[in-house]
């Protein structure tokens, strides 16, 4: 909703002023003008100036009427519509200017030129001249005319605004990620998933036994279990919120919590990689950044990284949240991502670790040897009648909705009919807001009995008006909880110019929608989310496929570009924009997403199992043969650091063929020089120096500057014994004007000579390269080919007969390879080690 | 040989080239040290031929000399011949200058 002052004459233009000011209210924005104190052209000089000031548009309409000069403090003798539109100007508001068409019909009286009303006629030219420029938005002939230029020239605006708000979000998001980057010791992480505090009702005994049941030494998991809206994840976030301060359920002794992580697949999601990244949060920094590196590491299996998870966790006490978890539970009640499963396993399995708490409609499938370190508290009843009569009085704290104040027993009975079921009261509270007068039984009267709470949460959907359900089906397709601007920019190509923070702010009132202060981020209840995604038709102009195509156009406009990445956290608008394009079944569209996520970033800091998923799911649903090779070549780069090498060879394979079917020269480099380096770490040099020539001769069709693929071929050289051709690779690359300022090119160039001397067996030419290399490495800490240049270095020293200085070297590949949790590496300097 | 037991575990589930060389030094240590110089002969000897295949290992040319002498030993003409023909390739390879110390 915008604050428009509307100006102009007022005789002359009385109809013309109408039927703006109606289409704005229509559009529900707040309109200030003169019709709201004195509609005349006499008006306040100084009121009209004050209102100019605070309205955030103004929208000036013009015809052939000076209009009123006042006499007084005006020393320039200018018009109050001409002095509103300095104003506007002079404070840089928004100014949308409309002309009457000069040449259209129009009533001589209001012609100043022609009534001869002193200088008017001149002044009025003059001014309309001034207004023809770059704020004009356009030329009237009649009043819906006029009315409908002012509503699309306000749409623009609002989306103007939604732009530059969006930016400011995106920016956020990039900051946010860059102190994500440096976090460390935090005693709560994650999203919490509701903000209960002082809004939760009764459920003393449940709390108890919750609290109770994560104090319990023999339990590893506790799950609390209940159909939807019975509050199951307000009870988890109750006792959590105590805990977070130390505070337990009475009945239970207090316990020092260490830290609580909260996940939840209504909000970031819950997958193994959210739980590592939100974890690492909670250690201190050396066992952070441990953390994080094993998990970056693309040589160790997701076992281990549960693992080491599990370990790191078991110095302290901490509580994970896995909320609503039966929306990642197959028809069998496993979890699906495999990640997550294992560590829930190896959780059970374990002496020790974090408690998990999960919340779920259904039971987790276990099986019987670990069941038992599982424990449930089922919740099958809701709010006691005191309870639910409390929440009810509570719900309308000012006595507004006529609930506060009602007799106990007209409350009990509402309680009693809905079960106590604290969702299904809440809806009620929220209609009976907008209807006061009518008692609670008659309300419920009017629904379906045998289905009551079913009944009146379809009502408390239905009877919203139609945009108020626009914003509730934008949050339930966003699926998490969204900032204004989220909502603002889904429903704009459906609804134009919705008032939606007014909206928002009367669906929070009527306790549709929640609202988190600390989070400024709107969110559903899931029950309601999921009543309102049954609702939308699949296809068609407004439908849940074109919803969530809109939902995918927001989380692209939130993308940073890659240069920017530093964490996960700047890759996750690229995955959610191919995860609504899925589910809009725009596959073509998800998989040109995905493409530009750079492999190798998630490879190096992410789940890039999740990523191969992904590439694997699209597979075979996109026509597009660019698109195809794309895929193939994402699910190859991804295999080729994960294994198994040979399916990544045939992956690039496969890649390489689409993309020369098409002419993508790029891809087609891509995919083969890949292919060359898999083939080099399979052993299969000959492929491995064909494929990797292949890519360079690509390479210089193309005219690349980056990513080459000549260190590659030089390595392969070298693997194969071809040294000399592997330096002259490298030597080529020497004379490249792009390596001045490209210290990481000159570690590779340098890396790559120091391992075909090393072949050579030019042991001094080796060693004075890799040092080269050693030193440009560790002024960008690039740790990864610092540990191969160490062992190269220790090849070096030892083909000079330097034992102490080779072992030296090789313990350092060694560590190196061992902290950042790479084994290849880790195992070349212990070889090495024990040829000494 | 705790180490080369070590570089195995790092470099075994990783299923690339190194994997097998490593295997094989392990097995020549067990077998030198149970005295079974035969077996050692033809690990060392396979050992040596695909360290060839990389660069990130140190080249094989004692280990393949001493192949070649422990196949002597125990008249595995094939595979001493194996053993030399790899350290001929070797020297070939290295066909820009000759090694400067050893």
């Amino acid at each position: 909703m915008a604050k428009i002052y509307l100006s102009s004459t007022f005789e002359d233009l009385k109809s013309y002023r109408a039927a703006v000011y109606h289409t704005l209210r229509q559009m529900r924005h707040d309109v200030v003008a003169m019709e709201d104190y004195v509609a005349v052209d006499q008006r306040p000089l100084d009121k009209c100036l004050a209102d100019v000031a605070e309205c955030e548009v103004y929208v000036g309409i013009f015809a052939h009427r000076y209009g009123y000069i006042p006499p007084k403090d005006n020393p320039q003798r200018k018009s109050i519509t001409e002095l509103e539109y300095r104003k506007a100007s002079e404070m840089r508001k928004e100014r949308l200017i409309f002309l009457r068409d000069k040449d259209s019909e129009w009533p001589l009286k209001f012609v100043d030129a022609v009534t001869k009303q002193g200088e008017n006629g001149a002044l009025i030219d003059a001014l309309r001249e001034e207004l023809g420029g770059e704020h004009c938005r356009g030329v009237f002939t009649s009043p819906d005319d006029l009315a409908r230029q002012v509503s699309v020239a306000i749409n623009e605006v609002q989306q103007k605004w939604t732009e530059a708000r969006l930016a400011r979000q995106r920016q956020e998001s990039f900051a946010g990620s860059q102190r994500e980057a440096g976090r460390a010791g935090q005693r709560v992480t994650g999203q919490p998933v509701l903000d209960v505090a002082g809004q939760f009702h009764g459920r003393d005994a449940e709390q108890g036994e919750l609290g109770r049941l994560l104090q319990e030494k023999s339990a590893r998991i506790v799950t609390v279990l209940g159909r939807a809206g019975i509050g199951k994840t307000a009870l988890a976030s109750k006792v959590l919120g105590g805990i977070e301060q130390d505070r337990w359920p009475a009945a239970t002794q207090p316990l020092r919590v260490d830290g609580v992580v909260y996940l939840s697949t209504r909000t970031n999601g819950v997958s193994l990689e959210r739980l590592f990244l939100d974890c690492a949060d909670l250690l201190p920094e050396d066992a952070r950044t441990q953390l994080l590196k094993a998990w970056s590491s693309s040589q160790i299996s997701l076992e281990d990284k549960a693992e080491r998870l599990l370990k790191a966790l078991d110095q302290g006490l901490y509580v994970i949240l896995l909320d609503h978890l039966d929306d990642v539970l197959n028809a069998e009640g496993q979890i699906t991502e495999p990640g997550m499963r294992r560590f829930l396993e190896r959780s059970l399995a374990a002496p020790r670790g974090a408690r998990v708490l999960v919340t779920s409609r259904v039971p987790l499938a276990l099986d019987a040897a670990t069941a038992r370190f599982e424990k449930q508290l089922a919740i099958t009843q809701g709010l006691s009648t005191d309870e639910g009569v409390a929440m009810l009085r509570e719900l309308d704290p000012n006595g507004r909705f006529g609930l506060r104040d009602l007799p106990q027993e007209q409350l009990a009975r509402a309680v009693e009919r809905l079960h106590g079921m604290p969702r299904a009261l809440e809806v009620l509270a929220g209609i009976k807001k907008d209807k006061r007068f009518r008692s609670l039984d008659s309300i419920l009267d009017g629904f379906y009995q045998e289905e009551l709470v079913d009944e009146l949460i379809r009502e408390g959907y239905q009877r919203l008006e139609p945009g108020e359900r626009q914003i509730v089906d934008a949050l339930a397709v966003l699926g998490r909880p969204a900032p204004e601007v989220a909502v603002e920019f889904m429903v704009c190509p459906f609804c134009p110019g919705l008032n939606v923070d007014g909206l928002l702010a009367r669906l929070t009132d009527i306790y549709m929608t929640t609202y988190n202060p600390l989070t400024s981020r709107f969110s559903l209840d899931a029950i309601d989310q999921d009543y309102a995604l049954l609702q939308l038709p699949r296809q068609g102009e407004y439908s849940r496929s074109a919803l969530e195509r809109r939902a995918a156009e927001y989380y692209a406009r939130l993308q940073t570009p890659r240069e920017l990445w530093r964490t996960m956290a700047d890759v996750e608008p690229y995955l959610l924009e191919v995860q609504h394009r899925e589910q809009a079944e725009d596959f073509e569209g998800a998989a040109q997403a995905l493409s530009r996520i750079d492999a190798g970033f998630v490879v190096n800091r992410g789940n890039p199992e999740a990523l191969a998923a992904q590439y694997a799911r699209l597979q075979g649903k996109v026509r597009d043969k660019k698109l195809q090779a794309l895929l193939a070549a994402g699910l190859g780069v991804t295999r080729n650091f994960l294994g198994p090498l040979e399916e990544a060879v045939e992956w690039l394979r496969l890649a390489r063929d689409l993309a020369r079917e098409v002419g993508d020269k790029e891809t087609e480099r891509q995919a083969t020089g890949w292919m060359g380096d898999a083939c080099r770490r399979l052993g299969r040099l000959e492929e491995a120096v064909t494929y990797s020539r292949e890519a360079v001769r690509l390479e210089e069709s193309l005219a690349c500057a980056r990513d080459s693929f000549a260190l590659l071929l030089s390595l392969a050289l070298s693997y194969r014994g071809d040294f000399q051709e592997a330096i002259e690779c490298c030597q080529r690359l020497m004379q490249s004007p792009a390596i001045s300022d490209d210290l990481d090119l000159q570690g590779r160039v340098h890396d790559g000579l120091s391992l075909a001397y090393l072949g050579m067996g030019r042991f001094q030419d080796a060693l004075a390269h890799a040092r080269q290399a050693a030193k440009r490495y560790e002024e960008i800490s690039a740790r990864d080919p610092l540990g191969y240049v160490r062992n190269v270095l220790g090849m070096a020293h030892l083909g000079l007969g330097q034992l102490p200085e080779a072992q030296q070297s090789f313990e350092m590949a060694r560590r190196i390879g061992q902290e950042d949790c790479n084994p290849r590496v880790e195992g070349f300097g212990l070889f090495n080690l024990a040829r000494l | 040989m705790k180490l080369a037991e070590a570089a195995r575990s790092a470099l075994a589930p990783l299923g690339a080239v190194e994997a097998l060389p490593v295997s094989k030094f392990c097995d020549a240590l067990v077998a030198l040290k149970s005295g079974d110089r035969a077996a050692a002969a033809r690990s060392l000897a396979t050992c040596g031929l695909a360290l060839l295949e990389t660069a990130d290992l140190f080249a094989p040319q004692d280990l393949l000399r001493e192949a070649e002498a422990l196949a002597r030993a125990e008249r595995l003409n094939n595979v001493a011949a194996e053993a030399r023909a790899a350290q001929d390739r070797l020297l070939r390879r290295r066909n820009a200058a000759p090694p400067q110390n050893r």
